[in-house]
């Protein structure tokens, strides 16, 4: 009864705000209104907890409202203008999209959920796993070590297998016409059975690419017969606390997955080619930071593909992953959901994997996610799911449209040009209106981005990362949109290298649209002189249209590939260990990581000299234990056996407390898996403290002036180089880059 | 100076008192002596003129091009007579002859067009009106004057630049025959043909019939209302005497037969449709006579009242363009959401070589209109640039004199695509003046080369589609409200009249008062029951109209005038917030560093378009001054309960004082005449207003706080509740906003609530 009271009283306080947002007042009460309510909102963001978070939205929505209200009643052009009114329409669509997206978000975190931690302790009452971890064309080191780490997490032996569910090598692909490509599958198939040996893993492949991942995973299910089942992407190796981590929460009967964050040891492209990965949060921290956690309140948390535990039980009631769509994770989670299973987020990262190398591999991979989630919007709308309850509807459509973006983010950018240099006016307004209405939303938004994920989103970083991603996607929705069931799934490439700097395959749309927005500044600055009747609107239009350019031309510095030639990435490591060379013994400290080799500094002075070449043997020290108390005993876990691998000392150099020397591993594929994933990944306590290091927040003004900078440097640089670039390939009649350096998804979304 | 015509004797009656009705005159008085030092009157013998109703003020043409549309109602017997049209002009001594001219059309046809020469040894012409051009009933009469300056190519030169007509001797010329003798006529339609005087007032005497009651006097009164209102006498010069006027004009003779007959007028039985009317007619002055009699005072009410009916429901006949030019008078009626072109308000389609081009025109809101911004009135202008326009044109657009809404002139001119804004709050309810200015400025008009920077039109207007429309209006009535509708108090007893309250020694007094009544009733379209009482020492005590020096002023009505002295009275501790924030203006002789800041913060307010405050200081002195008015109105205070019951439209009681004062009562009727000559009544606004007649400006403010009755609305029209929360809003914007975040912090608080008792 409490409840229906203080619904029915927010509801009414509800509406008693839309009737005063849509009062038709002066433009000078809209002003000041907007600015009391923005100095509000500067106090509220400060303060601590639901509450404040809560309050300081409700001030931000009053005047995203209010926009959204004269938006929509007072500025659309008269249909008597058509060519107006056309365009005008899809400007405003597009608004209204990005504030439903708005209002969507802010509802979903604004109380996020803090799941109580769960381990499980006892060794007895430990339900059986399954790891699945499939396998499409990934390179077998990086598959192998991932193997290893899942074969080494902390969990009753007895209790757990390790599935290798191979997809490139399947009887259809053994069997191949093009005899290269099945020698290849044969090969390949080999190679991962030995490794599987070598680990104590399971290798299976079934007889069709049927399904893609989705397929491939209800194999894995029709071959294993655990209470539950956990899914590792290739590339994504396990710390060794991960199954103690989550299948405590399994208790619960009604539970079907417990999904737990992504956490990547290398930079995604854009933050390479920026060089922003040490120091701004990633892009996939707001994800698994916040919104994760705000779906788990509302019992909303999907499956992410990867690094999650799933009910075997439930997933056999719907007939296993899905596989309409090619997010088969989104979907089967959205299935069980729509049975009555419940999901978990467990905010806890313990999985360590690679992003895409390259932006084409970037821009591959979300087109296969926005694709994806589009068909689940079209072919299994959530808003029209049975068995879903409100917020589960609500959270899902905001998933599924989050990737409708790429609309909005061209129109934006194209709108503004329309005024310029067709004299369009698809947004009636008057200047004073821009400030009283437009001005104090934009700053009201921006203002709840930087309180509500600053320290996890700098400012403008979004849009920079939805421009990049816009030009390609759009194409990619419109073909889905087209033809819902033709998109197929493609694997992301991970652990490219590029030999030397260059533009991206996909550099010239880039460049041709920033191109575009130059010109079109020049024609502002014309009109500017000349137009008068016009400056106050030209103006506020011109601010617009400078931001756009400023994007553009800060998204050329991250179509520029920088030089990376290691086809591992290195991570910090704190482990001592013993190295045995030319008959010597000295303990050493390793320091970094990588799957191929470590980067040692030798506690004492050796006596031999220059060893560049030697080789030699490494013994790691027990690592420290989990901690973790033993059910019943009270007593700690006890220290794991210390594995040895050869080396060959492949770099030596002097460092400020000894020498350093670069070890390259020698032994085979498994043992050095084994080793990489003991050193690395058994314990993400010093990865994840470095990661935590840069969540911190930015200011908007500092954003801006970051922004700037880039844009004023690869807005000169990237089109000279272009240019150069294309000079050369002229002279030197080159062909243009051949198709198999695009990816697959650029080549043909719908295929 | 002489008049027209002069009534000889009671004599002349006998024929009419034969054929028809009643009545005989007392020996007329002398001509009236009107001196106008500038317009001269001169008249041709042997003809007599009917002039056009309005004053040398309403009559001025200012700018580079200006146009005057005026309604000539023209009497059935005099129509066929009508042959020539008068005009006499003063121009400004600027004005370069060669460049300036004025045409004249009547009905729509051009019928002469004059050279405008500062110089000339004779400023009077006449035209000849081609048979059949002017009909029965209204015809319009336009016009059109075209300035250039001699040797100034700025925009302020622009404003020396103006042509007058003389209201004595513009007019239509007609021999009215040889026949003087008054007529009996029983045709109610002359009312709307009562001549002006020679300064174009129209000039009303009501009789005051020797001892009889002063009660008469109302009756007299609510008939000039009647008729002010039946031909938009809107400039009347109100007399109180006890004998006939002489020159053009309309005597207003009521009583019982009795009262009559006492007064020496003969009595005969009438043939009107109201019963006791009679309505005589002098064909050389054109003066009018109306007589209303009965046999007693309830029957005397009756006929008062059937003739308050007979012209209302009076049709109008003319030609279209003079019917129109008559309904428009006061303003085009305004119905909201709904775009009128400018052409249908009575703009001209027009090609302009000048630099500053200016269009007046007139719109009427509803009475009951809630001031208030939260709406706007949206000007979709097409205008061409016909020439190379520089950079440094606007458009600008004023309401009742202020200046309201601006916006720059593109290279191609103004196109309806990019309608201008116009805020509500700037317009008052019922009549509303309106003007645009738009510059013209060439490059060539840096250099002032006179001759050649008038070689071609530099701008087209397309009244046809150049619209206005305005968003929906708020209805309801404030109090205490300045507009005409509201001067004349309501008495709070429904069936009772409206006191007028003036000293029994202050004749100049009264006459303002009845002039106010007049001209109000004249503007709104309404009559008001009307009780005048006299008081020996002082007035103000009873709520009211109270008219009055402010020496002999007394009660709530000297309160009200101790109120504008107070400088503390609009300055609350919101109101610092409201000035620091530059919301406030600042008065000007405040010389502090704050001061300065809060002086450049409204300056930037206004400079980025917002209008936040007005640029004259808000703490002006109401201190009167000779030649000035002051007018207040100021009510009971309310409890809050009744406040509320206002507010949500159930009848409240609630006793109302208007004061008209001044130093002396010959200012207040100076005054008065001048603000109705100048046509400025319509500008009243908020609760006191200053009226410098040397000046011909208003100070307005609102030092009260308003009352607000939906009495006039539906309180359950939800889309005028709105409207008018969003009026009370505008006029409180700092309690909105503090309003506003208390709220949010509630709504935030229910969903924090609500969230903590959802999902997990």
């Amino acid at each position: 009864m409490l409840n229906l009271l203080l619904y029915v009283f927010a509801t009414i306080a509800t509406i008693a705000t839309f009737f005063i947002v849509t009062l038709p007042l002066s433009v000078e009460v809209q002003l000041f209104l907007g600015l009391f309510v923005l100095v509000a909102m500067q106090f509220t963001k400060i303060l601590p907890g639901t509450l404040g978070r809560v309050t300081f939205l409700t001030l931000g929505g009053l005047l995203v409202g209010r926009y959204v209200y004269w938006r929509v009643t007072q500025t659309v052009p008269p249909i008597e203008n058509f060519y107006d009114f056309v365009p005008g329409v899809l400007l405003l669509v597009a608004e209204l999209f990005c504030i439903l997206m708005f209002f969507l978000s802010a509802l979903i975190v604004s109380d996020r959920y803090e799941r109580p931690r769960k381990v499980q302790s006892s060794d007895a009452d430990a339900p059986t796993v399954d790891v699945f971890i499939p396998s499409y064309n990934e390179d077998p080191s990086l598959v192998a070590c991932t193997i290893a780490a899942a074969k080494n997490m902390d969990y009753p032996k007895d209790k757990f297998r390790v599935f290798l569910l191979d997809d490139g090598a399947t009887l259809q692909k053994l069997n191949a016409t093009d005899p290269k490509a099945a020698l290849a599958a044969y090969e390949r198939s080999q190679e991962f059975k030995q490794i599987c040996e070598d680990l104590g893993a399971t290798y299976l492949a079934r007889e069709r690419n049927e399904h893609a991942k989705a397929g491939n995973l209800n194999y894995g299910l029709s071959r294993s017969e655990g209470d539950l089942v956990v899914v590792f992407d290739a590339d994504h190796a396990p710390a060794r606390e991960f199954l103690r981590e989550t299948v405590a929460y399994f208790k619960d009967p009604e539970l079907f997955l417990v999904q737990t964050p992504h956490f990547f040891l290398n930079p995604d492209p854009i933050e390479r080619n920026l060089r922003t990965y040490n120091i701004m949060p990633s892009e996939n921290d707001m994800f698994y930071g916040m919104i994760q956690k705000g779906l788990d309140k509302w019992d909303a948390t999907f499956f992410c593909g990867s690094g999650a535990v799933l009910r075997r039980a439930a997933l056999n009631e719907v007939g296993g992953f899905s596989g309409v769509s090619i997010t088969e994770d989104c979907e089967t989670a959205l299935e069980l959901h729509s049975r009555g299973w419940k999901s978990a987020y467990v905010d806890r990262p313990m999985i360590a994997g690679l992003q895409p190398d390259t932006i084409a591999s970037f821009i591959g991979q979300r087109s296969r996610w926005c694709r994806g989630m589009l068909q689940i919007l079209m072919l299994k709308n959530p808003m029209f799911k049975p068995g879903l309850s409100f917020m589960q509807r609500v959270a899902y459509m905001s998933s599924a449209m989050f990737w409708l973006f790429p609309f909005p983010r061209l129109v934006f950018l194209l709108a503004p040009l329309m005024f310029i240099l067709f004299n369009m006016k698809i947004y009636i307004a008057s200047p004073q209106e821009f400030l009283a209405y437009t001005m104090t939303y934009i700053l009201a938004v921006v203002t709840i981005q930087s309180g509500l994920y600053g320290k996890l989103r700098w400012p403008w970083i979004s849009e920079l990362y939805e421009y990049i991603q816009s030009i390609y996607l759009f194409p990619a929705i419109f073909s889905v949109l087209m033809n819902p069931r033709a998109p197929k799934f493609n694997v992301t490439t991970k652990g490219e290298t590029l030999e030397e700097e260059q533009l991206s395959v996909l550099a010239w749309p880039y460049i041709i649209v920033f191109a575009v927005m130059l010109f079109t500044t020049g024609v502002l600055v014309w009109r500017l002189q000349n137009d008068t009747g016009q400056t106050a609107l030209l103006g506020v239009v011109g601010i617009w249209h400078v931001f756009n350019l400023i994007i553009a031309g800060a998204a050329l510095g991250a179509i520029l590939e920088r030089k990376e030639v290691r086809t591992a990435p290195r991570m910090r490591v704190h482990r001592k260990a013993t190295l045995q060379l030319r008959d010597e013994t000295i303990p050493v400290n390793l320091l970094e990581s990588n799957t191929n080799g470590l980067l040692l500094q030798l506690e004492k002075a050796p006596a031999w000299g220059n060893v560049l070449g030697d080789k030699g043997h490494l013994t790691f020290h027990p690592r420290q234990p989990l901690n973790r108390q033993v059910e019943g005993t009270g007593e700690q876990e006890e220290a794991l056996d210390a594995p040895g691998i050869n080396i060959r000392v492949a770099s030596q150099r002097a460092g400020s407390k000894g020498i350093l020397i670069g070890a390259a591993y020698l032994d085979t594929v498994a043992a050095r898996a084994t080793v990489s994933s003991d050193v690395m990944f058994a314990d993400l306590t010093i990865p994840r403290a470095l990661h935590n290091r840069k969540l911190t927040g930015s200011s908007v003004i500092a954003g801006m002036f970051r922004l700037t900078r880039w844009a004023l440097y690869y807005g000169i640089r990237i089109p000279v180089l272009a240019l150069m670039s294309a000079l050369r390939a002229g002279l030197r009649r080159k062909p243009a880059p051949v198709e198999q350096d695009l990816p697959e998804s650029v080549l043909s979304p719908a295929e | 100076m002489k008049t027209l015509y002069h009534l000889k004797t009671a004599t002349c009656l006998k024929a009419v008192l034969v054929a028809s009705t009643l009545i005989a005159l007392p020996v007329s008085a002398g001509a009236q002596q009107l001196d106008l030092s500038v317009l001269d009157s001169q008249t041709e013998e042997r003809s007599t003129i009917r002039r056009l109703t309005a004053t040398a003020d309403q009559l001025r043409m200012e700018g580079e091009q200006a146009e005057i549309r005026l309604a000539v109602y023209a009497p059935r017997d005099e129509v066929l007579l009508y042959r020539k049209l008068q005009v006499d002009y003063l121009t400004a001594v600027s004005t370069a002859p060669e460049h300036s001219s004025m045409s004249i059309m009547v009905n729509g046809q051009p019928v002469g067009d004059i050279e405008l020469n500062a110089g000339a040894q004779s400023s009077m012409r006449s035209f000849d009106l081609p048979p059949g051009l002017m009909v029965e009933g209204f015809n319009e009469i336009r016009f059109i004057a075209k300035h250039k300056h001699r040797v100034d190519c700025t925009i302020p030169a622009t404003y020396e630049l103006w042509t007058v007509l003389n209201p004595a001797n513009t007019g239509i010329v007609f021999d009215p025959g040889p026949e003087n003798s008054p007529k009996v006529s029983s045709s109610l339609e002359l009312l709307r043909a009562v001549p002006n005087d020679e300064s174009g007032a129209t000039n009303m005497r009501l009789l005051q019939l020797g001892t009889a009651s002063a009660g008469n006097l109302d009756r007299a009164l609510a008939v000039a209302q009647t008729v002010a209102a039946f031909g938009k006498y809107h400039n009347p010069d109100v007399e109180i005497s006890n004998e006939p006027g002489a020159g053009a004009g309309l005597d207003i003779i009521v009583g019982t037969r009795a009262e009559l007959s006492h007064a020496g007028f003969a009595i005969g039985e009438a043939q009107s449709e109201i019963p006791g009317l009679a309505i005589v007619h002098r064909p050389d002055t054109g003066r009018v006579s109306l007589f209303l009699t009965a046999e007693n005072r309830p029957a005397l009410d009756k006929s008062i009242e059937a003739l308050k009916l007979a012209l209302q429901s009076k049709p109008m006949v003319g030609s279209r363009l003079g019917i129109a030019a008559f309904e428009n008078k006061f303003g085009y009626e305004i119905e909201p959401g709904e775009p009128v072109s400018l052409a249908k308000i009575g703009v001209s389609s027009k090609r302009f070589d000048g630099r500053l081009l200016r269009q007046d025109f007139s719109i009427r809101l509803p009475e009951d209109y809630f001031v208030g911004d939260y709406g706007k009135a949206k000007l979709s202008l097409n205008i061409d640039a016909l020439a190379n326009l520089s950079n440094a044109n606007r458009l600008q657009v004023f309401a009742n004199g202020a200046a309201l809404a601006s916006a720059e002139l593109t290279r191609d001119g103004i196109s309806s695509r990019n309608p201008l804004d116009i805020p509500l709050g700037g317009f008052s309810p019922g009549f509303n003046d309106l003007r645009i200015e738009v510059s013209a400025l060439t490059e060539d008009d840096a250099a002032c080369d006179v001759a050649t920077g008038l070689n071609g039109d530099r701008l087209s207007l397309d009244a046809e589609t150049s619209t206005i429309e305005f968003d929906a209006l708020a209805r309801m009535r404030v109090t205490p409200s300045l507009s005409p509708s509201d001067l004349l108090p309501k008495n709070p007893a429904e069936s009772r009249p409206t006191t007028i309250q003036v000293l029994s020694d202050d004749p100049k007094s009264l006459e303002a008062a009845a002039q106010l009544a007049v001209a109000t009733a004249a503007i709104t379209q309404q009559v008001r029951p009307l009780a005048i009482t006299t008081a020996s020492a002082s007035v103000g005590n009873q709520p009211g109209l109270i008219v009055a020096p402010v020496n002999r002023l007394s009660g709530m009505a000297r309160e009200a005038y101790l109120d504008t002295l107070d400088p503390e009275r609009t300055q609350g501790q919101r109101s610092q917030v409201a000035r620091f924030l530059g919301l406030k203006s600042v008065d000007e002789t405040d010389t502090s560093v704050m001061a300065s800041i809060q002086r450049y913060t409204g300056s930037v307010w206004r400079s980025i378009g917002f209008k936040l405050n007005s640029e004259l200081p808000s703490d002006r002195s109401f201190a009167l001054q000779g030649n000035s008015i002051l007018i207040a109105q100021r009510t009971k205070t309310l409890s809050s309960k009744e406040s509320w019951v206002a507010f949500m439209g159930a009848p409240v009681k609630q006793d109302t004082w208007t004061v008209v004062t001044g130093l002396t009562s010959d200012d207040i009727k100076a005054s008065t005449e001048t603000m109705l000559r100048e046509g400025r009544l319509a500008w009243l606004t908020g609760d006191t207003s200053l009226y410098n007649a040397t000046t011909n400006r208003f100070a307005s403010e609102r030092l009260s706080d308003p009352n607000y009755f939906a009495s006039l609305a539906n309180p359950s029209d939800f889309r005028n509740s709105r409207l008018v929360v969003a009026g009370l809003v505008s006029h409180n914007m700092l309690d909105f906003v503090v309003f506003m975040l208390a709220f949010c912090l509630v709504l935030g608080f229910s969903y924090y609530v609500s969230l903590k008792r959802s999902g997990r």
